[in-house]
């Protein structure tokens, strides 16, 4: 092999070798077959690209402001595409059409060619206004202030989950990691951080927004469709990051004003039929109790149903002092109760959720067990202590207590 | 420069010179060995940042992975980018300024021979201290771009950040003194008659590169300073907890940072401006649009740094300015791939290794290049940016770029390093493996980053229909690190079996295709007359019309060395640049000692001493 080496990588001369020439061609045959396969392998990628399906496809946005942006998408990646398809060619072209013959002589020799050159300094410069012009509309168009019927919303990043709290609701809503909104009409987010920095992004609902300490930033959408919205930390924040996500619930009003309503009461369950009297003042009114029957269906995003040994009065109490008088109270806050801690997420309709942990659990009895007995082991960097001291029969108690707490 | 002829102290002395031997290459300053070391540990490093992105891979994999734990899998993604960024890439470039910068200028060494060993030992050294954290457990993982406050000490109390700081600022030294050394040797040493616009592509891009570096690593080495001592001294510059706006790193960061994908991009636009016209057999299209494109990409390089914080929330103006001045930059870029087209057009293409690889930059540049326009329109990088849209760019540019670019280089310098020829065969076999892995690793991503997926997410859950695509990426870098196994075979079988290459296997353009393969220590046995661009060339094409007429051959450099050789001043190898790094990186590597006086290391005041000796040995150094 070496020798044969040699003579290819020496200055190769025309010798009108017969075998030679027989092989070049054979080589140069099979060269032009495998490269008539390649457009069908690009074919078959793209094809197999576009029946892709996800949770996420920000190329089928699901608010006004994602569809703006899709639009000005749309416009640069078929612009892109074409200059891609044009410029590969060109190169393909020379590549192939100019390859080495045996026995060519010198090419002539050519260093330039002004006008050629304005050309193509000047195509790039007029497709590249072709994007200009619609990016910098919308951006200012982005940029327009939220309408004055705008919800607002205060997004709270914390390492490894999401604070929500309602500003203009009376009592203030203060939920985590599941945003409920209403369709069809603009939301308009404050975001800031408490500790490092964060990035808010619903993919569906188009831009994402970096999360800040000590700084405030706005973003708003405005959804067209109902649904429940994948959404995720998009900026490393340490060991928790990849489980930092959340849902967005797009409901139709009336869903969300029951949503509300439900969320500003103080849940029955949360200090115990025998001490009625403790919600917080001004949390409950009168017409505001839980109704029964079958009012909990205005609400869809309902969580799984439980074992109905979950339901049991005495196991609820226990759960009840465990978390309320326990440990848990130093950190979340359950309204009608001593619980008032601000460290954790807010807990007091945690039962009304359909994920616990920054949407990376279902909300079972199962899996709050399995996160109260050891956060770490569920979600790496979680900031929750373990509380190994808790026997099987409390955590069955904590989960039967969270559950209800709706 | 000696103005008395007082003896120096006796202590001082000069190694003795040996052609061999560990030694010979601890105390070399020939700008070939620096190179070829500098080469050698930066294809290290690419190695283990390429394991660091296998396991990234292996992870990735499939849905729900819990192959790595998540801090882990943070230092994973860091040390991967960092590795590769500054102690591969980087470095590779540097390898190829120093050994063939010299040659193609026609002079026999850098301006600074012993600042030039600085550079490389400082080099090694800062790798090997943010290496060495893997040993300790304590691998950087607040990410390459290590924005605060994550970085700060409340949220990486560990030694992780701090290892990250202290070896990027050594090396920062390492880059500032051959930035400095670079620049100089282009300016002052080129031969004569070698004008600015007689120079080759690759020595315009050089220098180029080493002002990008001279302008954006200081406001780097501030930026990490300032968190040095947030970390060390409770200053306050970037701790939000005492209302520092965390802003302010990013800026800092990218006002370096920009820049810094032009420092790792320019030398392969360089080298890829040399290979083409060569195998093309036909000079470089549009010489003088070509360096005046490599002159707007540096200026705009500067104007451009927010276009990696259009999320943050700067306001419509700021984002504007950057989006146009983001989309301006493409049309140097655009000239750049349409000259090499246009150079390739008309010519007699040779599609030996080099050239593959240098027509497989250009092809997977464009869609890198293509995809950046994408992110400089603000709200379509909201919908990109932190997704695996950016990870897919990121490697169209600088794998399919700048990395294939050195391949591309190693291919068509190989024979002129080792005096042997690369095993063709195989080094096809490279290519199309490497193209083929380099696709299918990094293509889906950007299916991914459309999909939704942000990126450096530890794990991600079964449903979200992103399995499939990363498990495609994770089998293409199987197949990509297959193909460097490939090179490293070729280079191992060359170098004791490969066909002797003789001085210009390529029939090449430039000065360093006119002396002997591998070049004797004084390069240049006569300083060569430059005349006209490509000066080889013109030569060789003279040479075949007056052999047509039965004219004797000139030779631009005479071949054998000339009777005055021994006569040619050469620098003598040097202690004191090694012992010098080693001072550089004690002070730095004490941050990450237990050993203190008050909040400064003891080792940092030793390294601060043996520094100062070192430069007062350096600097008393018998001149022969």
């Amino acid at each position: 092999m070496p020798a044969k080496e040699g003579t290819e990588t020496t200055r190769s001369h025309p010798q009108g070798a017969r075998g030679q020439e027989q092989t070049q061609a054979v080589r140069r045959h099979w060269t032009r077959r495998a490269l008539s396969l390649l457009p069908l392998l690009a074919l078959a990628v793209i094809l197999s690209a576009c029946t892709f399906k996800g949770e996420a496809m920000t190329i089928d946005p699901k608010s006004l402001e994602g569809k703006d942006i899709h639009s000005l998408y749309a416009l640069v990646f078929w612009l892109a595409t074409a200059v891609f398809i044009i410029v590969e060619t060109m190169l393909f072209y020379s590549v192939i059409r100019f390859r080495r013959r045996p026995g060519a002589g010198l090419p002539a020799q050519i260093h330039g060619n002004n006008r050629v050159e304005a050309v193509w300094t000047i195509i790039p410069v007029v497709l590249l206004l072709i994007v200009a012009v619609p990016t910098v509309r919308l951006i200012i168009r982005e940029a327009s202030p939220a309408p004055a019927d705008a919800t607002h919303i205060k997004i709270i990043g914390h390492q490894f989950w999401w604070e929500v709290q309602y500003p203009d609701t009376k009592p203030e809503i203060i939920t985590a990691n599941e945003i409920h909104i209403p369709v069809n009409k603009t939301v308009e987010f404050e975001l800031t951080s408490a500790d490092v920095q964060h990035a808010f992004w619903v993919p569906l609902m188009g831009s994402k927004m970096d999360v800040y300490p000590n700084r405030v930033n706005r973003l708003k959408f405005t959804p067209t469709e109902t649904g429940d919205f994948f959404g995720q930390c998009s900026e490393l924040c340490g060991e928790g990051h990849g489980f930092m996500k959340m849902r967005v619930m797009v409901q139709n009003n009336n869903d969300f004003q029951a949503w509300m309503m439900e969320q500003q009461q103080v849940p029955l369950t949360a200090a115990g039929p025998a001490t009625p009297g403790a919600a917080t003042p001004g949390a409950a009114t009168p017409t505001a109790a839980r109704p029964s029957g079958p009012a909990p269906t205005l609400v869809p995003p309902t969580p799984k149903p439980h074992d109905a040994k979950y339901d049991d009065p005495a196991l609820i109490a226990k759960g009840r002092t465990l978390v309320v008088n326990g440990a848990c109270a130093g950190c979340h806050t359950i309204d009608g109760t001593n619980a008032k801690g601000k460290v954790g997420p807010n807990l007091t309709h945690v039962g009304d959720r359909t994920t616990i942990v920054a949407g990376w659990l279902e909300n079972t009895p199962d899996d709050i067990m399995k996160w109260v007995h050891n956060p770490q082991d569920v979600k790496p960097g979680a900031l929750m202590p373990a509380f190994p001291n808790f026997t099987q029969d409390d955590l069955e108690a904590i989960a039967a207590y969270l559950t209800n707490l709706r | 420069m000696a103005t008395t002829t007082q003896a120096p102290p006796r202590v001082i002395r000069r190694p003795v010179e040996a052609p061999t031997g560990i030694w010979s290459w601890l105390t070399t300053v020939d700008h070939k060995r620096i190179g070829v070391m500098y080469g050698a540990f930066a294809f290290f490093y690419f190695c283990l940042g390429g394991f660091d992105a296998l396991v990234v891979r292996l992870q990735m994999g499939k849905a729900d992975n819990l192959l790595v734990d998540p801090n882990r899998y943070n230092g994973f993604v860091t040390m991967h980018a960092t590795t590769m960024i500054f102690m591969a890439l980087m470095p590779m470039s540097v390898a190829f300024f120093n050994y063939i910068i010299p040659l193609q200028i026609g002079a026999r060494d850098v301006a600074f021979p012993r600042l030039n060993a600085f550079s490389l030992w400082t080099f090694v050294l800062g790798s090997a201290i943010m290496t060495s954290s893997w040993l300790i457990g304590a691998e950087p993982d607040a990410g390459w771009y290590g924005y605060s406050p994550l970085t700060s000490k409340e949220y990486s109390p560990g030694l992780n950040t701090d290892f990250w700081i202290i070896g990027l600022q050594i090396l920062g030294v390492a880059t500032l003194a051959g930035a400095i050394n670079f620049f100089v040797t282009i300016i002052n040493m080129r031969a004569p008659g070698m004008s600015l616009m007689r120079m080759p592509m690759f020595c315009w891009t050089t220098i180029i590169t080493n002002v990008l570096m001279l302008l954006a690593f200081p406001v780097f080495t501030i930026a990490l300073t300032e968190l040095l001592f947030d970390r060390h001294f409770g200053t306050t510059f970037l701790d939000a907890t005492k209302g520092a706006d965390p802003l302010l790193w990013q800026h800092l960061f990218w006002i370096f940072g920009h820049p810094e994908v032009y420092i790792l991009i320019l030398p392969a636009f360089g080298v890829i401006s040399e290979i083409l016209p060569v195998f093309a057999r036909k000079p470089l299209f549009g010489y003088a649009a070509m360096v005046l494109a490599t002159v707007a990409i540096a200026f705009l390089a500067f104007g451009v740094w927010a276009h990696h914080m259009f999320t943050t929330g700067l306001g419509p103006v700021a984002n504007t300015f950057f989006s146009l001045s983001t989309m301006l930059i493409a049309v140097p870029t655009g000239v750049k791939i349409f000259n090499w087209i246009g150079t390739l057009y008309g010519g007699s293409l040779d599609l030996k290794s080099p050239a593959l690889f240098a027509i497989g930059f250009v092809a997977m540049f464009i869609i890198g290049g293509l995809s950046g326009v994408m992110h400089g329109s603000p709200p379509v990088d909201s919908l990109q940016a932190d997704s695996y849209f950016i990870v897919a760019h990121i490697h169209y540019v600088l794998f399919g770029g700048t990395m294939l670019a050195l391949f591309a280089a190693l291919h068509y310098w190989f024979p002129k390093f080792s005096g042997r020829m690369l095993n063709e065969r195989l080094a096809q076999g490279t290519f199309w493996l490497m193209m083929i892995g380099f696709n299918v690793t990094f293509f889906p991503m950007h299916f991914l980053g459309i999909a939704g997926m942000p990126r450096r997410m530890s794990i991600y859950p079964t449903g979200t229909g992103w399995d499939f695509w990363n498990l495609v990426a994770t089998t293409g870098a199987f197949l990509l690190a297959a193909s460097v196994w490939l090179f490293v075979l070729n280079v191992f079988y060359a170098l004791r079996n490969g066909p002797i290459a003789g001085n210009d296997p390529w029939d090449g353009a430039t000065l360093e295709w006119a002396i002997p393969s591998p070049p004797p220590a004084y390069n240049f046995a006569k300083v060569p007359h430059v005349t006209s661009r490509d000066a080889l060339w013109v030569e060789k094409r003279a040479d075949e019309a007056a052999a047509k007429l039965g004219l004797p051959e000139r030779h631009l450099v005479p071949i054998s060395p000339d009777p005055h050789v021994q006569r040619i001043h050469m620098p003598r190898s040097s202690y004191w640049p090694l012992a010098a790094a080693i001072g550089v990186s004690m002070i730095f590597g004490g941050f990450v000692t237990p050993f203190k006086l008050g909040p400064i290391p003891v080792l940092s005041l030793l390294g601060i001493a043996a520094l100062a000796i070192s430069i007062y040995f350096w600097s008393y150094e018998p001149v022969d």
